[in-house]
């Protein structure tokens, strides 16, 4: 872009603050969020119009009570100018009323609210009495989407008051003892529900009633049935004639009687598009069930420790499929050996998978999955068998899998660099994204020049002992001889030591000028959390 | 091939291919309103867009003459990607700061929407991955606010962050 001189001579020039509030809003709708609050640090209009409703639906306002005082939050909120519409709330209590000025302020904006528990479990228990609950919903009349993630109790359960309806409420995600007893009504405060969530409890009975009360209109149902004890899942023996995504979470037991419900009602969901399995064993029947019945699958999810040895072939009749996501089995090639191609998979995510002859298999897998273009392995669990190191997946997937666009890895340890001599064998490679521990610097990564995204959260760098100290690469030689053809950098907050990283950044910045980079907080290497409900 | 007239606000007369005119709504109502479909001799003035902005987006606007209409409103994602501009308008696009809101200015009046996604798009590339800094020298912008009001922006910004989007 060339902003150099104007050979105008005219005495005004136009500059950006000359365009209109509606038209700077629109510019600024295509920044990511990172980019909307350096902007919002440039000047006081621009502080006024970074945050617009279109940029706040990718935002989400976080409250934590365990961090700041409620009333810290709303002295600087009470002034706020952003229309906030995403909202995660911590907290154990309200006595000053302050975060109900907050919920209040922003009642006409509010979308998503997700009550939930802070990491260092400090809120443990949240208490409030029936009128502040009653205060709190007439603030969510114009939420969608609500999630309640921790324990809530009522300190007047007797009390009567009618709360208030939330007819825009579309999604609903409770959580094991969010309301202790059957005092909330769901069913009535939230008619028109069409995505649900919820645990079954032995006990409590309110959980299945809801999906009871809305199977005609469920789109989307998510069971965590793990805490129950008794063989019975009330819910299968119902029609959900718009059922479109199903999430079970099989009880623990795992009977066949159990398993033979499911299975039966599975054969019923023929519109699903998504299925997402979590149970200890999977069998080959209730494979064949979701094959033969649900065709317009798009998305299949199994978190099992053991599965058939034709689970392959049988999800290769999936005409739809689009994406597999695989978690805590062990694959190998024998599996995928015999299968006819996988027509349509773009897609394929491995959660802590064990992947026996990594060589024959990604060789097996690019003949059988030939629409694949992108692949995770991520070993977030920590359930680690191998590492990266050892087990040569990494040289499989450079070596074989010529037509990825999209690579993710994550391990929970220092990799050596020298696993990645053939990742620019990956010639059709865009986004390359890489979470471990920490980076042994022992070799360069060779020249990836097609990449345009990178995603980097790396603690440390460190020189290997084969090399002198003082050859040792640093991140910017990593990067720019890697990958000079990069666009969009993401590196983690805390990557490497923040003093080095940010003196390696600016070098990077001036040696890729046509670069966009960015710091997280958090830097995601999905687009999907797993882990949630729904 | 049917004309019409176009008026910049410095005077100068375009001769333009109906079709082409047509990118812009504006253009377009007028055209209905005022019944002027049948009528190439009526010059209709476009007081807000000067000569050199007008050779620009009559430019643009031919090339980009056969491209499918855009219908906002067909219940997709607001498109909010801004690395898939095509060569022939990332060429188009180098041009002076100057030029650029001229532009955008004239296709938010003309209402030509594949103009305003490009222009737009356009400045948000100069904006991204830039510090405050850098983004005060890019744009040529003094920093007017009060260490009280840029402390109130921080601390917002602190408890802001991005809601991860299920791509598809």
């Amino acid at each position: 872009m060339d902003c150099g001189e104007l050979e105008t001579t005219e005495a005004y020039q136009l500059t950006i603050d000359d365009l209109p509030n509606e038209v700077f809003e629109r510019i600024v709708s295509y920044l990511t969020v990172e980019d909307c609050k350096v902007a919002s640090l440039v000047n006081y209009r621009w502080s006024q119009l970074c945050f617009s409703p279109i940029a706040l639906a990718n935002v989400q306002l976080e409250i934590n009570c365990a961090v700041l005082e409620a009333s810290d939050y709303w002295t600087v909120l009470e002034s706020s100018c952003r229309p906030y519409r995403n909202l995660v709330l911590k907290f154990a209590s309200d006595d000053a009323g302050d975060l109900l000025k907050i919920l209040g302020k922003f009642q006409s904006s509010w979308e998503r609210i997700t009550i939930e528990q802070d990491a260092d479990a400090k809120l443990l228990r949240t208490e409030i009495s029936v009128g502040f609950l009653s205060r709190m919903l007439q603030a969510f009349s114009n939420v969608k989407q609500l999630t309640i993630k921790t324990v809530i109790e009522l300190s007047d359960p007797s009390c009567e008051t009618d709360l208030p309806q939330l007819n825009r409420v579309e999604a609903i995600c409770l959580y094991k003892n969010c309301f202790d007893g059957d005092l909330i009504a769901w069913t009535r405060i939230c008619p028109n529900v069409k995505y649900i969530g919820v645990p079954l409890q032995d006990g409590r009975d309110e959980f299945p009633r809801i999906i009871q009360h809305f199977s005609h209109q469920i789109e989307h149902l998510s069971i965590d049935a793990r805490f129950i004890e008794r063989d019975s899942l009330d819910f299968v023996h119902e029609d959900f004639p718009r059922l479109r995504k199903f999430r079970l979470l099989y009880p623990i037991s795992n009977s066949a009687a159990t398993v033979n419900l499911v299975r039966s009602f599975i054969s019923r969901c023929s519109n699903l598009t998504e299925i997402s399995l979590f149970t200890n064993v999977i069998s080959q029947e209730t494979l064949q069930t979701i094959a033969e019945s649900c065709t317009q699958l798009q998305v299949v999810s199994l978190d099992t420790n053991e599965i058939p040895p034709s689970t392959f072939s049988i999800l290769s009749k999936l005409p739809l499929l689009k994406q597999l996501i695989l978690q805590k089995m062990t694959v190998e090639p024998a599996m995928i050996t015999s299968v006819a191609t996988f027509p349509a998979l773009r897609r394929l995510t491995c959660l802590s998978i064990r992947i026996n002859c990594p060589e024959a298999f990604f060789q097996q897998l690019h003949k059988k999955m030939p629409r694949l273009t992108w692949l995770e392995l991520l070993d977030r669990f920590r359930y680690g068998f191998s590492n990266f190191n050892q087990n040569g997946v990494v040289d499989a997937i450079c070596v074989h899998m010529a037509n990825l666009q999209r690579l993710a890895l994550v391990d929970w340890a220092t990799l050596d660099l020298s696993i990645f001599q053939n990742l620019n064998m990956l010639t059709n490679l865009t986004e390359f994204r890489l979470k471990c521990i920490g980076l042994n610097a022992n070799r360069t990564i060779p020249c990836c020049a097609g990449v345009k995204k990178l995603v980097l959260d790396v603690d440390t760098l460190k020189p290997s002992d084969t090399i002198p100290p003082k050859c040792h690469l640093s991140l910017a030689d990593l990067i720019s001889q890697g990958f000079p053809g990069v666009k969009s950098i993401e590196l983690s907050h805390q990557l490497l030591d923040r003093t080095i990283s940010e003196r390696e950044i600016a070098i990077l910045r001036s040696v890729l000028t046509d670069c966009a980079f960015y710091r997280r907080k958090r830097v995601p290497m999905t687009d999907r959390d797993y882990a949630a409900l729904l | 091939m049917p004309c019409i007239q176009l008026q910049s606000s410095d005077g100068e007369i375009f001769n333009v291919e109906f079709e082409i005119a047509m990118c812009s709504f504006t253009i377009k109502t007028m055209m209905v309103d005022l019944d002027l479909e049948d009528n190439c001799e009526e010059v209709v003035p476009l007081t807000n867009v000067d000569s050199n902005i007008l050779r620009k987006i009559l430019q643009w606007a031919n090339y980009h003459k056969d491209d499918p209409e855009a219908n906002p409103e067909d219940g997709k994602p607001v498109d909010r990607r801004t690395d898939n501009i095509c060569e022939w308008d990332q060429e188009f696009m180098k041009v002076d700061q100057q030029t650029l809101y001229g532009l955008i200015k004239a296709a938010n009046y003309l209402d030509i929407r594949g103009l305003m996604a490009l222009t737009c798009k356009t400045v948000a590339n100069m904006m991204k991955g830039k510090t405050e800094e850098q983004m005060r020298k890019m744009f040529n912008i003094q920093n007017d606010l009060t260490p009280e009001e840029e402390q109130q922006i921080r601390q917002e910004n602190e408890w802001c962050e991005e809601v991860e989007i299920v791509a598809d």
